[in-house]
């Protein structure tokens, strides 16, 4: 009879943690249908190595690298990396943004290559990294969408981010707050200044 | 131990049935070879089986090979973590469904590492004393609860944060 029971109790608790998991199901069908609002939190990447020069830049990241640059890491398998690509190129472009680059994380280069080009990033600055291996070794990045924002080669701040025009505000602000010699706040990922 | 590895297998198992997409993403990325349809359905697949072994381990004649069962599964999860640390993973790995928000790697390691020593301690236990079944399904269904609510405590802020909103906008308009 007890086992009965507990194991009743047991068929409650699964049913609760069923609809739980359906709710999450159904709030990211949802997002995917646009049918709710992008997250335009920007919030920091604890994990990055914040302050750090890379040792070495990819061969197509050079030239980017000597001036301010954010770098978007997207993965070729991330559905969210997917929608930010579309942000920057169409929906609605941002193409007139010259700090963008973008750093596309893949199993093998040929599907990144296909990720690059089906979504329409070749007029970026971009490098597909093959394994992640150069951002997590140099930066230790390791989660996507993420945005690498450099001065001077260095890496000033790391967010995690799903709108880019909320990210760009928030890389702006810290830029006008940079140049007129503001400290920054540790605690949200960007270098304490002054 | 039983009840929390019980606890620990349903949570993922149950989320991963109900949404299996965000770790056939994730075991895209590694493995190349995994491919949409197959990819859902060893998600599903794997889900149904967590679940399975997890009911197994709170019934006293099944303890043993259910142990066995969930050895074999903590192994596949370290190796999969181990493969999502070498080939950079960088997309949540969808072992809770859609509230993992960590890529593959050292969590998964560490809870495969978790799982065989739970099978280690059920194999090399004494036989169980009578009532250990219902005592175990209990215990499961409370370390389930807390543990459900805990993975998907942002979903509850969220619901919480909105009604919130909402009786202030009340209040002022």
């Amino acid at each position: 009879m007890l086992v009965i029971f507990g194991f009743a109790v047991l068929l409650l608790a699964v049913g609760l943690v069923l609809l739980f998991a359906m709710f999450g199901e159904l709030s990211a069908r949802l997002a995917e249908a646009g049918m709710t609002r992008r997250s335009t939190m920007v919030r920091p990447l604890d994990k990055a190595w914040v302050g750090h020069s890379p040792g070495t830049w990819p061969a197509p990241l050079t030239g980017a690298s000597r001036k301010p640059l954010t770098l978007l890491v997207l993965s070729s398998s991330c559905t969210s990396c997917a929608d930010v690509a579309t942000q920057l190129v169409d929906k609605p472009g941002h193409a007139d943004w010259d700090e963008a680059a973008v750093l596309v994380s893949t199993a093998n280069q040929d599907t990144g290559e296909d990720f690059v080009v089906s979504h329409g990033l070749s007029g970026l600055p971009h490098y597909v990294d093959e394994g992640g291996s150069w951002i997590a070794s140099e930066l230790n990045v390791r989660h996507s969408p993420t945005a690498l924002v450099f001065r001077d080669g260095r890496l000033t701040a790391a967010y995690i981010f799903h709108d880019v025009a909320a990210l760009r505000a928030k890389v702006d602000q810290d830029q006008r707050d940079y140049s007129q010699g503001q400290e920054g706040e540790r605690h949200d990922g960007a270098l304490k200044l002054g | 131990m039983d009840a929390v590895g019980a606890s620990l297998l349903l949570n993922a198992g149950i989320a991963k049935t109900a949404s299996p997409d965000q770790l056939m993403q994730a075991a895209a990325e590694v493995l190349p070879a995994v491919r949409a349809r197959i990819g859902r359905r060893l998600a599903r697949g794997t889900g149904i089986l967590e679940c399975i072994v997890a009911v197994a381990l709170l019934i006293a004649p099944l303890r043993l090979p259910a142990a066995i069962a969930v050895a074999v599964l903590g192994v596949s999860f370290a190796a999969l973590g181990t493969l999502g640390l070498l080939r950079g993973s960088g997309v949540p790995c969808g072992c809770f469904g859609g509230t993992s928000d960590h890529p593959l790697g050292w969590a998964n390691i560490g809870a495969g590492v978790a799982l065989v020593v739970i099978s280690a301690m059920t194999a090399a236990a004494p036989a169980p004393p009578a009532g250990y079944s219902a005592a175990a399904a209990f215990l499961a269904s409370i370390a389930l609860l807390i543990g459900c609510f805990w993975l998907n405590r942002h979903l509850i802020l969220r619901i919480f944060g909105a009604r919130r909103v909402t009786q202030a906008q009340t209040e002022v308009g």
